[in-house]
């Protein structure tokens, strides 16, 4: 069961635009342009993509939390296991694509990296009864 | 084989992280901008990780997942867009279970487009194949990490890391090792079975992980990676002057302490190198050459007291052009202080743990190549390169000694036949899964789609297929109304975040008449990513409509001056005009889309939008003293 928490606005909270003039006119922005083209072609050239990498890896050290980058290759790699062994398919193919999921994560000896056998922090991937009532 | 039970052990364990009583996921609506982004955008995050649908070249959508912070720099700060924040409140598990079905969609989706690519290196192969058949000598395919030995460079003395490294070993497999394992990788290269796809190999299933083979092209760079490496041992090549960046700068000395740490590596990575030459693992050619390059990296390091560090960019990388560059000194200067700052932070792990790991050794590599890259990019006065994705090194070499596998020439040109054919059938599967529609599949309804297929239980069902739901703002309002909402924060976009600062510290009015305008205007600079414009309207309500009358001029002004220019500047002032006249329109009616974006802004300018979304606890805490 959810408990549901009361509803709050934050301080300072500006209103969305919602009127139904609002509406026709976001929808009209959506025919003419679309939603949600790849931020990377709007912008010609992004210098931040020079100094940091865009996802939780080694290389990421600005990012969040301490540990994150390590964590989201835990989790990455319980997910796909989970994944694959639901599925089931070629053993070598899912070592070929464990190797790309550590490669994403700086890892190439994937093999000897403690990392891919210890458990996600979150825990997670124990197999559960769904919460829909 | 035992492989999987360990890693699925893996995934059982920690249970006692599920018995927090709620988490906190957050829808996340960002308002529209110009350019491919009128409509707004809607995204998911989950603690550090967002997942946002984008769409893709070919009319394709995506779901990509980026760091949050990425995602805000990005739409926040580049983009100049406004995020409205809706934070959920959910059980743990019903957190976890939504969280880990957005990522097997993730995981699934990137296996489905690579499979795209291997059919296609499957047809480019045979192809080539083929075409050696006929007598071209000439053709060769391309392998990762090959090319930091490869290829030779004549009359140079071998690498004494790579001379040690063989004779472990030989010591530990056999003095014969190498020629036997290369005799056995060409022995099975020849015999490779050619590519005849199957149904499994072309059908997407409708739900889970798709069980695709393990293709030809993949098993054959495999093998021939395999050889190389080998081949590279061998010999005990040294690396190419080229794949390492110069050691000169003052900044690259070792301390005793770094010395040390990278020498213990050394030592780790040659016994680690030595155990993978007996793995089953596929894969192991890339690691190995990686490995050796790294070997001999630190050797060299350990010999100069300097950093020497790996060119870790890939063969492919995205380029800013050397225009860019030479247009934004200050911009490349504020780059390379936070890419010396990030080298900093990551050399820091070396002296501050007792043994490195290949983790730490990446972040000094990725960290130094980005701060080498910018410098050299400044100093040789040429284009930039940049990725946002992780670097790891992989410089690629040319290899031309293949080994075609012993079959017919016919058998090798029917099996074209059949991977041409299983490339456009599943181009037309993915069409069909992943393509892009305006209404019923957009970056909006694929969120509440994976919501839906993760059966849990929001307090209510978005359903984007029959109303507005599938507008992003329109979803923003839905979410509000429907799951459980715990706060509703605003993001300001970094325009409006810097003229808040503003107008506490100076005269408000000075602020706005000197920040309305493009022409005076302290905030921004002018992007020629934007359209031509004059006063921004995303600020203001009432003079909105005047504002866009003088934007609608400016753009029509600039369209026709534009014409007479066509032969010199391409046309890029008519489109920069007509773009700016089009998003003027909609301020006419009271409602702003355009905002202006940004090519860089430094990090410490940014770093001071506090996110003013509070503390999961303190949400909880405040929802639980209610009655």
């Amino acid at each position: 069961m959810n408990r549901k928490v009361p509803h709050r606005r934050a301080p300072g909270l500006e209103k969305h635009p919602e009127s139904p003039f609002d509406a026709l006119v976001a929808l009209l922005a959506v025919v003419l342009a679309g939603c949600s083209i790849s931020a990377s072609s709007v912008s010609s050239w992004s210098l931040s993509k020079s100094s940091r990498s865009s996802s939780r890896s080694s290389d990421s050290s600005s990012s969040s939390s301490p540990g994150a980058a390590e964590e989201a290759y835990r989790e990455d790699v319980s997910d796909y296991t989970r994944a694959y062994v639901k599925s089931g398919g070629d053993f070598r193919a899912f070592q070929s694509d464990l190797a790309k999921i550590a490669q994403e994560h700086g890892i190439t000896n994937w093999e000897e990296n403690p990392l891919t056998y210890r458990p996600s922090a979150r825990g997670s991937a124990a197999p559960r009864c769904r919460t829909r009532s | 084989m035992r492989l999987i039970p360990a890693l699925l052990l893996t995934s059982l364990g920690a249970l006692p992280a599920l018995a927090a009583p709620s988490r906190f996921v957050d829808y996340v609506y960002v308002e529209a901008n110009e350019g491919g982004s009128s409509g707004g955008h809607a995204a998911m995050r989950f603690g550090d990780e967002t997942y946002h649908f984008q769409h893709e070249p070919g009319g394709l959508l995506r779901l990509h997942r980026d760091d949050w912070q990425h995602f805000r720099d990005t739409y926040g700060v580049l983009e100049n867009r406004t995020m409205h924040v809706s934070r959920v409140a959910m059980p743990a598990l019903a957190y976890e279970e939504l969280r880990r079905r957005f990522n097997e969609r993730f995981l699934i989706e990137r296996r489905l487009f690579e499979q795209r690519e291997t059919l296609h290196d499957d047809r480019a192969l045979l192809q080539l194949f083929l075409a050696r058949r006929h007598g071209d000598a000439t053709v060769a395919t391309h392998l990762r990490g090959a090319g930091f030995f490869f290829p030779e460079e004549p009359n140079s003395p071998a690498s004494d890391a790579l001379v040690r490294l063989r004779r472990q070993v030989q010591e530990t497999y056999g003095a014969d090792v190498i020629p036997r394992r290369m005799d056995e990788l060409r022995h099975e290269l020849g015999r490779l079975a050619l590519p005849a796809p199957t149904p499994a190999d072309v059908e997407i299933p409708a739900d889970g992980y798709p069980r695709f083979g393990y293709a030809f092209s993949r098993r054959y760079r495999d093998l021939t990676t395999a050889l190389a490496a080998l081949a590279a041992l061998d010999r005990a090549l040294p690396l190419r002057a080229e794949a390492c960046w110069p050691a000169t700068s003052p900044e690259l000395h070792l301390a005793p302490g770094e010395r040390r740490a990278l020498a213990g590596f050394a030592d780790r990575l040659a016994g680690e190198l030595t155990r993978l030459l007996g793995s089953d693992r596929p894969d192991w050619g890339f690691t190995f050459l990686v490995g050796m390059a790294r070997l001999a990296a630190l050797h060299e390091s350990e010999q100069t007291g300097r950093f020497v560090l790996l060119d870790a960019f890939p063969p492919d990388p995205e380029l800013v052009p050397r225009s860019s560059v030479r247009r934004h000194p200050d911009a490349m200067t504020s780059a390379q202080a936070e890419a010396a700052d990030e080298f900093g932070r990551a050399r820091a792990r070396l002296g501050a743990r007792a043994e490195i790991d290949e983790e730490d050794l990446a972040a000094v590599e990725a960290a130094g190549n980005r701060l080498l890259e910018l410098r050299a990019a400044v100093a040789e006065d040429r284009d930039l390169r940049v990725t946002a994705s992780a670097l790891v090194p992989s410089r690629d070499a040319p290899w031309s000694d293949l080994v075609v596998p012993d079959v017919t020439e016919d058998a090798l040109a029917q099996s074209l036949t059949r991977v041409t054919a299983a490339e456009q059938r599943f181009a037309g599967h993915l069409d069909r899964r992943c393509g892009y529609n305006l209404v019923t599949r957009n970056c909006v309804s694929e969120l509440f789609h994976t919501v839906d297929a993760a059966h849990v239980d929001l307090g209510g069902r978005i359903d984007p297929t029959r109303s507005l739901d599938f507008i992003p703002f329109v979803s923003a309002r839905a979410v509000n109304d429907t799951w459980p909402v715990a706060e509703e924060t605003t993001l300001r976009s970094y325009r409006r975040t810097r003229l808040d600062d503003m107008y506490q510290r100076e005269n408000p009015f000075r602020v706005w008449l000197r920040e309305c305008n493009v022409l005076t205007s302290t905030i921004y600079p002018r992007n020629a990513d934007d359209s031509l414009f004059l006063f921004f309207t995303d600020d203001v309500v009432v003079p909105r409509p005047f504002f866009g009358m003088a934007n609608l001029a400016t753009g029509l002004g600039a369209a026709a001056a534009g014409v007479p220019l066509l032969p010199f500047d391409g046309g890029r002032t008519l489109v920069a005009g007509l773009r700016g006249a089009v998003f003027s329109l909609p301020e006419l009616a009271f409602v702003n889309l355009r905002k202006g974006s940004f090519d860089h802004v430094p990090r410490e300018t940014h770093a001071r939008m506090a996110p003013p979304t509070r503390a999961d606890s303190d949400i909880e805490q405040e929802a639980n003293a209610r009655p």
